[in-house]
């Protein structure tokens, strides 16, 4: 196959099949070059683990370059994307457990320091239109209105969504952020 | 070799772009047509039809003059290996092939001759250079065979069967027999196949059309092991270009990705699993073919519009698919039917290509 046809990057508007259905929105990071590969091989890979877990061809957007936010200093510039998944199971909490999984399996160091760079870091944004708060899972992702790297790669793929709970859309929320450093995508059609 | 005109079909079985989705059918050159009807009465009976190249030539162009189809195929038949290896097929009226000898022990498989296709089924390859002469670029060809499982059914029955009780209690009784008649029949497709591709086939699509008769545990060892054997042996380019292998198992929607981790490029689906579901399941690694029920033919031109567009729209957007029924087109079908079928793929399909 010359491409991965079980991942699609297109607008959700486009893609009829998924109008309608409950969908998981998982944001994507990386700022750590494992010895073999660039984060952004990385990002490539974790959408292929990430579309073993949809039961339709899973979504993408471009991949964004960041500025590290809330870091330690002298971290390296993030990649950024965002997915959105047709959940084989409708547990919440199973879909973490697997993308906590293939955090690990992609080496992922868990560290004391908070925000510490990793390998790679998966995070259940929303999930259809559950809100919850729990030790290990709150939903909708408790910090993602508030974050560029999050809402922009998500407006991508979605213009229209709506964080679970809150009245104004993302297109709306997204104007009001500032400071966070520079955004910008990164061309990989070649390899999509 | 003239270079090929419409190369759609083959670009979607590689997963490249197309700009609409390529569309064919399995057994597009048959009896709903009255031109073939027609044909096949001057050829006296169906196997005097495939023995000669240019009868089956002109049946396999009949539906490329009526429909915009992306691919030709091979017109031929499943059984042609096990004719070929002695044992007497035959078709009754109304009631499907028929072999004079059956394979019934271990010794009638050790007396099965190994299939020479140069000389026993010269007159398949024939067919095919002749077809391809004729075809003269404008779309690819299609070569294939039944897999060795699928034969092997109709070789121990002698017939087609309801529940493949004979065939089903020799795997049982016997397996290493069954083994023996598996294995043999895998290298005569591999050659025959590959016989095919040598007189110009572009693409191979191996029909096993009753692996989905088999339990989960013994479809493996005894139909798909052999299938992966044939996608290691078959040529892998031809003409400078790629050979692709569709491997069609009918009821093998639980096993995609068995299917698809043999290797062979196109996985085909019959119309019981969604393409979309499948696309998530294999579609990194491999392209799709399929999967209209072939019955939806019998309907209106508004239902099966509307049926062509749900499979698309489940598909959505993007590469590796190419359109077919979830089986072959039946005999007493509408031909103005197929033409709505096949215009409505191309017309809905554009929105789902970027060109």
């Amino acid at each position: 196959m010359s491409s991965p046809n079980n991942i699609i990057r297109a607008r959700l508007d486009d893609v009829p099949a998924l109008a309608g259905a409950q969908l998981a929105f998982i944001g994507i990071g990386s700022n750590l070059a494992s010895e073999q590969e660039e984060p952004i091989d990385l990002l490539q890979r974790a959408f292929a683990a990430l579309a073993s877990l949809s039961d339709y061809p899973l979504v993408v957007s471009s991949l964004w370059e960041s500025t590290p936010i809330d870091c330690p200093p002298e971290s390296p510039r993030f990649i950024n994307a965002v997915a959105a998944l047709r959940p084989r199971h409708s547990n919440p909490r199973q879909l973490l457990s697997d993308l906590q999984q293939i955090e690990d399996d992609f080496g992922r160091r868990r560290s004391a320091v908070r925000n510490a760079p990793r390998t790679l870091d998966l995070d259940i944004l929303s999930f259809a239109h559950v809100r919850t708060q729990e030790a290990e899972l709150t939903l909708p992702h408790p910090r993602m209105h508030e974050r560029a790297f999050v809402l922009v790669p998500l407006l991508e793929i979605a213009p229209n969504y709506r964080v679970p709970g809150m009245k104004r859309p993302a297109s709306a929320l997204v104007r009001e952020i500032e400071g966070q450093g520079t955004l910008s995508p990164i061309n990989f059609t070649k390899s999509l | 070799m003239t270079a090929l005109k419409n190369d759609r079909f083959l670009r979607a079985l590689a997963g490249e772009p197309v700009d609409m989705t390529p569309v064919w059918m399995m057994r597009q050159a048959g009896r709903y047509l009255p031109e073939y009807r027609a044909t096949r009465k001057l050829a006296g009976d169906f196997m005097s039809l495939c023995r000669s190249p240019e009868l089956a030539c002109e049946v396999t162009m009949q539906p490329l003059r009526r429909y915009a189809m992306d691919a030709a195929i091979l017109f031929s038949d499943i059984l042609t290996i096990p004719d070929a290896m002695g044992q007497g097929l035959y078709f009754t009226e109304g009631e499907g092939p028929r072999f004079r000898k059956v394979v019934r022990s271990a010794q009638d498989v050790a007396q099965l001759p190994e299939l020479d296709t140069a000389k026993d089924l010269s007159y398949v390859t024939d067919a095919v250079s002749v077809i391809r002469r004729e075809l003269n670029g404008s779309v690819p060809l299609i070569g294939f065979s039944g897999s060795p499982w699928t034969l092997a059914t109709y070789m121990i029955e002698g017939s087609g069967s309801k529940d493949f009780r004979n065939a089903k209690a020799f795997m049982f009784n016997e397996p290493e027999a069954m083994h023996q008649l598996l294995d043999k029949l895998a290298r005569a497709v591999t050659n025959y196949l590959n016989a095919q591709i040598a007189a110009g086939a572009q693409a191979v699509q191996i029909f096993d059309t009753w692996g989905g008769v088999l339990s989960t545990h013994a479809y493996r060892e005894f139909s798909l092991a052999y299938m992966q054997k044939i996608v290691a042996g078959l040529t892998k380019e031809s003409e400078g270009r790629k050979v692709p292998v569709i491997l069609f198992t009918k009821n093998g929607g639980l096993w995609l990705e068995d299917i698809a981790a043999t290797g062979c490029d196109c996985v085909g689906l019959d119309w019981t699993i969604e393409i979309g579901r499948a696309r998530a399941l294999i579609g990194a690694k491999a392209s799709l073919q399929g999967n209209m029920d072939p019955t939806i033919l019998y309907s209106s031109p508004q239902s099966i519009r509307a049926e062509v567009e749900r499979i698309l729209k489940d598909f959505g957007p993007g590469e590796g698919h190419v359109f077919n029924l979830g089986h072959g087109i039946t005999p007493d079908v509408d031909p103005a039917n197929v033409a709505v079928f096949v215009e409505s793929v191309h017309e809905f399909s554009q929105q789902y290509h970027q060109g």
